[in-house]
């Protein structure tokens, strides 16, 4: 099931279009059609028993949604949020998640061309979360690949419940 | 197999939710004309059928289409009056219905999930020409539109006996000759309604109509029919004129003419009143009085032909009242839940906003109006708040439907004879309840099949009535709803229940000695109680009544039992009729703010920490002359544990919650005060979510915590806190 490069995201013409959100010293692209929302940071309501890299729930007009700290989620060091700090609403079809990142910097269309199969040692991100890696002049963009990182959100959650 | 619908996206689910419907609708009628053929049945059934293959053959479910297509076909012979009994039929139809939900289930999925329609299609044909092969009568053709015979049923055919009934005892009186005219309709006709008007209003411009069944307002209103019954002016022999015009009508396949008994009034029908109860009962829903139904094993109903008219007419009304309603997906309902949910959260802020502005500026015209808007803004929003609560309200016979089902599979499995009464299955309730209400019931009736009802020649060598009974009952008090699951069986012995209690270890003989009877009745809702006497196939293995209990509990519920032995027994189940929006405490506990639904909370209570108590290393507090155990809220939660600490005036501030008998005593950092809040559902991804029931929006637009009290006692209790435990869980 896991998405080749150009097997999804806007359009067949086999161009990406992503919203480049920054990691520690990373840029991480995500696929803009499943970008819902991009908000300030807001305090966070913590939940008992989460796993840690879920920081709790916000309220996003009348809706309860989890959030998640990718800085965690990737091992990297956490830092206190700023004014740079974002929370990228993404969704999957099964849910809606938010995604604490140092900063959103740009919306980049990226050429099919441009786009790269992950190489084995990558970076913070499991490999199997990326879906690629995008060159675009002289810096890297990782590609999150959402499904796959939501799934394992949920089985990792779920293996926790246990 | 990958199937691919002509869909576009999203109507799957339309698709889906009214063939479900169809189905339902298709399954709750073979039941009932198991026991009898009803006319207005029998057409509800085939034009269900009808809708349902035109839908499936709409989106290319060619599968789905064939085997409605054959049932259909077979409802037409019983339509038509070829057929009369349906119980040859009914294992196998029941068959179909099961293989059409598993073909709906299909359209969703994108792939074949079974291959039984091809063969059950066939065997529907089968039946159908074998039952239909008299001698002498035309064959119906599956596919082929039929024209009966004009001359095969005569006045005396039965299906024609209600109509006239009821004519006559609706028509006015009157001396001159009269003849009575029935008229059949090609029963595969798209315009039923159409050919029935033009019929009447053919002797209508004759001048010789006096009454019709159905009369001209009935028809109109679309009630589907293939048979009329005319009372003319004239003698049958004066009639030929109005016997070629009408049989000229189009799709008109048998026109009769007899004389009509003079001045039949009074004397035909005086054993069905036309305006019978249940003609009321039916047309008015839930406005009127409960309704009750009545399912029984074998024995047919007889059901009185005037009833059966009555009953069309108000399928009629309730054509008319469909077209007045939409369909609405529910997740639009909840949407809409949710936004007067946070309507209704600044209601309070900007209460408090005016307050505030009134207090800062005295007795000013600006502080006035702001305070009288924001008091007309609440009255608007409370108001809001009903009629959307109200929209989320739909009537319990949705789960109560698939009873009579339930029912007739286990009498044949079990080889039982139980009647089912169904009571109350207009009574409303929120659809957050309704949702969770199903399994329980389920699991309670068939135990009551299973367990409580004694086989057959049992109960006859018992002297008790066969068949036995199982009612199940709705109906609402004090604000909540109470269902109630009754049997005529066997019942439980009190003095039993405590003797397996010992013998399975689940307490001991002093605390079981301890119990009253009402008490040990309880110990069947206790975890793990299931004797191997209380093991089969019918009630499942393993699960048993305290997951009924708990699933209850968990929403706010409760759960009684009653028995007499020798005489049944009676579960009750109380349940809130709306999950969405409760009552809570709010209190701020470590890093956030929790809520306490207030159906669990016994009592707040400022306390020195001094006045504590310890019992083996707990924090205990001894209330009048009770002890309980004491734990910070958000420790009991999950949170790290952390010491007791006081408010900043040295008090503890501690919430006395209790579900069922067991109570505990929450340390929780300060009170906030007491609000409605909309409870809303926690993503899976916040990990396991045991103690929580949820999340809510607060004032302050950040997101509170919905504590699960009955889950936080059962596992505190269950954990640590020898004083905890209550000396007899179960009671």
């Amino acid at each position: 099931m896991a998405d080749e490069p150009t097997s999804s995201g806007s359009g067949q013409s086999g161009e990406l279009q992503i919203v480049v959100c920054e990691l520690a010293d990373e840029h991480y692209g995500l696929d803009i059609a499943r970008v819902f929302e991009i908000i300030r940071h807001q305090p966070i309501t913590p939940v008992p028993r989460a796993p840690s890299f879920v920081k709790g729930v916000i309220n996003l007009r009348g809706r309860i949604i989890p959030v998640v700290d990718l800085r965690a989620r990737f091992g990297m060091p956490e830092v206190e949020p700023t004014k740079e700090t974002r929370i990228v609403v993404a969704e999957s079809p099964s849910t809606r998640v938010g995604l604490i990142v140092d900063g959103v910097s740009e919306v980049l269309l990226v050429p099919a061309d441009a786009i790269e199969q992950t190489p084995a040692v990558a970076s913070g991100a499991d490999a199997e979360y990326l879906r690629g890696i995008a060159k675009l002049g002289g810096r890297l963009v990782l590609l999150l690949d959402l499904d796959g990182l939501f799934g394992a959100e949920e089985r990792t959650a779920l293996a926790g419940a246990a | 197999m990958r199937l691919t619908f002509d869909l576009q996206p999203g109507d799957d689910r339309l698709f889906t939710d009214e063939s479900l419907e169809q189905i339902g609708q298709i399954e709750r009628g073979l039941l009932e004309l198991e026991h009898g053929l009803d006319p207005g049945v029998v057409n509800e059934v085939f034009r269900a059928a009808h809708t349902l293959k035109g839908s499936a053959a709409m989106i290319g479910h060619r599968r789905m289409a064939e085997l409605t297509h054959a049932m259909e076909d077979l409802f037409g012979a019983f339509r038509s009056g070829t057929l009369r009994d349906l119980k040859p039929f009914a294992d196998v139809l029941l068959t179909t219905i099961d293989v059409l939900r598993t073909l709906v289930a299909e359209v969703r999925q994108g792939s074949a999930l079974t291959d039984a329609p091809e063969s059950l299609t066939g065997r529907l044909r089968e039946l159908l020409s074998t039952a239909t092969a008299a001698p002498g009568r035309g064959v119906p053709e599956p596919n082929d539109r039929v024209a009966l015979p004009a001359d095969e049923a005569g006045v005396s055919d039965s299906t024609f006996a209600p109509l006239i009934r009821r004519l006559l005892w609706e028509a006015p009186g009157g001396y001159e000759p009269r003849s009575l005219v029935v008229c059949r309709i090609d029963p595969m006709s798209e315009w039923q309604a159409v050919r029935l008007l033009q019929l009447v209003i053919e002797c209508e411009e004759m001048g010789i109509l006096i009454a019709s069944a159905p009369d001209r307002r009935e028809i109109e209103s679309e009630l589907g029919s293939t048979l009329l019954a005319m009372l003319v002016r004239g003698r049958p022999l004066e009639l030929s004129e109005m016997r070629a015009r009408l049989g000229a009508i189009e799709e008109v396949v048998e026109v009769e003419v007899v004389a009509a008994p003079a001045d039949a009034p009074g004397g035909a029908a005086t054993d069905a009143p036309i305006d019978s109860p249940f003609a009321g009962g039916r047309a008015e829903g839930a406005a009127s009085s409960p309704s009750i139904e009545v399912y029984r094993p074998q024995d047919p109903i007889p059901v009185p032909g005037i009833e059966r008219i009555a009953r069309a007419s108000i399928a009629g009304d309730q054509l008319k009242l469909a077209q007045q309603t939409i369909r609405i997906d529910v997740t639009r309902l909840d949407e809409l839940m949710d936004l007067v949910g946070e309507l209704v959260v600044h209601k309070t802020r900007l209460a408090q906003s005016a307050q505030e502005l009134a207090a800062r500026l005295g007795d000013d015209p600006l502080a006035r109006r702001a305070d009288e808007d924001a008091q007309q803004f609440a009255r608007i929003a409370s108001q809001l708040q009903d009629q959307a609560t109200g929209l989320r309200m739909l009537p319990i016979d949705t789960v109560f439907n698939r009873f009579p089902r339930v029912v007739r599979d286990i009498n044949s499995q079990l080889h039982k004879e139980v009647q089912l009464i169904i009571e109350g299955k207009e009574t409303e309730l929120d659809r957050s309840v309704l949702e969770v209400v199903g399994d329980p019931l389920s699991h309670l009736v068939r135990n009551a099949l299973d367990h409580g009802i004694e086989p057959p020649e049992e109960r006859r060598a018992l002297g008790k009535p066969l068949p036995a009974t199982v009612r199940l009952a709705a109906r609402h008090a004090d604000g909540r709803i109470l269902i109630t699951v009754e049997d005529d069986g066997r019942g439980m012995d009190p003095a039993a229940l405590r003797q397996a209690a010992i013998d399975k270890g689940m307490m001991s003989r002093e605390a079981a000695e301890n119990l009253t009877d009402a008490e040990s009745l309880r110990i069947i809702f206790a975890p793990g109680f299931s004797t191997s006497k209380f093991v089969s196939e019918v009630s499942g293995r393993g699960v048993g009544l305290d997951v009924v209990r708990n699933n209850i509990e968990n929403l706010g519920g409760w759960v009684d039992v009653s028995s007499v032995p020798g005489e049944g027994t009676r579960i009750s189940l109380s349940l809130p009729l709306t999950l969405a929006i409760i009552g809570a405490l709010l209190v701020r506990s470590g890093p956030r703010v929790c809520a306490l639904p207030l159906t669990g909370v016994v009592e707040t209570l400022r306390i020195e920490p001094g006045s504590l108590g310890r019992v083996r290393g707990h924090n205990v507090l001894s209330l009048r002359d009770r002890v309980i155990p004491v734990e910070r809220l958000d420790g009991a939660l999950g949170d790290p544990p952390r010491p007791l600490e006081t408010d900043d005036r040295g008090f503890v501030n501690l919430v006395v919650v209790r579900s069922r008998n067991a109570e505990m005593a929450l340390a929780v950092d300060a009170f906030v005060g007491q609000h409605e809040i909309v409870l809303k559902s926690l993503s899976r991804l916040t990990g396991e979510r045991m103690g929580l029931a949820g999340a809510t929006v607060l004032a302050d637009g950040t997101v509170g915590l919905v504590v699960d009290i009955a889950a936080l006692i059962e596992r505190s209790t269950s954990n640590s806190v020898p004083a905890a435990r209550p000396t007899a869980r179960v009671a």
